[in-house]
């Protein structure tokens, strides 16, 4: 079950720092984003970039202050989707969708989203419908 | 997935995150419209079908690879480079290993899938599997070998020369001393060259290509970065050495069924993997199986490793097509990375620390 799957990440998360180790970057654009500032989002699709060499999610996030933001969230590239039946329209504009994930360090309104759901916890994009699912 | 471990300030602000929040079903949403192949976002059945695949028999006994038209060993077809786990080098700990037995290469397979598709929440990165990105979603198949590597017996790559020690340290201090730019990250971050080599080391992402063939050449198209590589087939000879190219200068022959592509003329600027432009390479394509190439290459450059050195690997045959890989479509990565980068080094800079990398970002390049 997802829930339980990030409460385990969690706990190792915890257990590993009691052992210092320093942060090291290896990922695509990994400097971009502040391993530091973790963000949980719940916002409306405004517009879906499946571009290389990364697709770009963006969202209109309603903050506890009452005002708007729009955030871009950095996902993959699109060829492997498209191999896989996703298009464009897959993700239509208007769908509540909610992540977690970490912030731009520039502190900009941008993000790499980890996990990226429906409202209804599925995964976007290759989550999808699981085996024996009833075919929506 | 690698697994990177918090400052103490920033896991307790992650532990909260994660803890605080909670799937709130909202009214209906849509869920996933698409119904996948299984072995595409399973990875059980992923592991599945790989353990079938390595009990099927590759091609059947007096088999020939087709001939083109005019009587050429007929490669033609998309491809994919990217058919097992098995790493570049031979692990420390299968030191003088160089085969696994048939269940230890699926025990291997299995261990590698279920990694793969882990997620630690502490990786700042989207999950590679929500878009397809894993290798267990194309299909990997157990191989008996502990490395690609198969020379030197090892099965790691040679050491640099001191030649090329002292060259690449002099790379990286001027990267250091310059700061992070636009320029600070290899060819294949900044759409220059894309991931498919010459020479192509199997695995990553967007390992598709294709090759075509006429009467006296052959032409390898590459998804990565939409690199194309034409070969001529008539003997011809390479271009002056003071010409060189990102891609290097290709001249192809057939050996029986084999194709050999010897390509030299490499660009100064490529540096691949720290190499000069001297690199001299090899490579061999054998159809093994109505859907399965052979790839080796041998690589030598001797101002930059003591000696040469050589990989065997497999790349299973897929369905069209090759897709555009317009590098460069909307790269916002280039310039959040520089940014980010950029703030970074101030930060140090205020705690006067020094960079501790080797100022270049190359972490992407295969």
């Amino acid at each position: 079950m997802r829930i339980t799957m990030r409460l385990v990440g969690v706990v190792v998360a915890v257990g590993l720092l009691l052992v210092a180790v320093p942060v090291i970057a290896h990922h695509s654009f990994a400097a971009a984003f502040d391993e530091n500032k973790p963000i949980n989002l719940s916002g409306t699709v405004t517009k879906v970039e499946l571009v290389n060499p990364h697709s770009w999610i963006w969202i209109d996030v309603k903050g506890a202050d009452g005002k708007t933001v729009n955030w871009g969230i950095e996902g993959g590239p699109p060829t492997n989707l498209f191999r896989n039946g996703i298009t464009k329209t897959s993700l239509p504009v208007g769908t509540e969708i909610k992540l977690f994930g970490y912030q731009a360090k520039s502190g900009e309104s941008k993000g790499v989203g980890v996990f990226v759901e429906y409202t209804d916890g599925k995964k976007v994009f290759m989550g999808g419908s699981a085996p024996g699912a009833n075919g929506k | 997935m690698r697994i990177r471990v918090l400052g103490p300030l920033g896991a307790v602000a992650l532990v909260m995150a994660i803890v605080l929040w909670t799937p709130v079903l909202l009214a209906q949403a849509p869920s996933g419209t698409k119904t996948f192949d299984a072995t595409a976002v399973d990875p059980n059945a992923a592991i599945k079908a790989a353990a079938d695949a390595a009990k099927a028999v590759a091609a059947p006994a007096n088999w020939t690879p087709p001939r083109t038209s005019w009587g050429d060993p007929d490669l033609q077809g998309y491809w994919f480079n990217h058919s097992s786990y098995t790493p570049l080098e031979r692990p420390a700990a299968l030191k003088g290993k160089e085969f696994y037995t048939e269940e230890e290469a699926l025990a291997a397979l299995k261990k590698a899938v279920e990694a793969d598709a882990e997620v630690d929440p502490r990786t700042v990165h989207y999950d590679w599997k929500e878009y397809g990105m894993d290798a267990w979603q194309s299909g990997v198949r157990p191989n008996l070998r502990t490395s690609l590597i198969v020379d030197p017996p090892d099965g790691r790559i040679p050491p640099l020369t001191p030649e090329a020690q002292k060259r690449i340290a002099a790379a990286n201090a001027a990267a250091r001393a310059r700061g992070a730019d636009v320029t600070s990250p290899g060819l294949y971050t900044r759409c220059i060259t894309g991931n498919g080599g010459p020479p192509r080391i199997p695995g990553g992402v967007t390992a598709e290509s294709q090759f075509v063939q006429t009467p006296g050449y052959i032409v390898q198209l590459i998804e990565s970065n939409n690199d194309v590589r034409i070969i001529p087939l008539d003997g011809r000879p390479h271009l002056p050495k003071t010409v060189g190219q990102w891609l290097g200068d290709a001249r192809g022959h057939f050996e029986g069924n084999t194709l050999v592509v010897e390509t030299t003329n490499f660009s100064e600027k490529r540096e691949w993997r720290g190499a000069n432009k001297g690199m001299h390479l090899i490579e061999r394509f054998t159809l093994v199986g109505p859907n399965t190439l052979r790839y080796q290459f041998t690589v030598d450059d001797p101002t930059t490793w003591t000696r040469p050195w050589s990989i065997d690997s497999l790349i299973p045959r897929i369905d069209p097509p090759l897709y555009e890989f317009a590098c460069h479509e909307m790269n916002y990565g280039l310039i959040n990375w520089t940014t980010g980068s950029q703030i970074r080094e101030k930060e140090a800079a205020a705690q006067g620390q020094s960079r501790q990398d080797n100022g270049r970002y190359t972490a992407d390049e295969r």
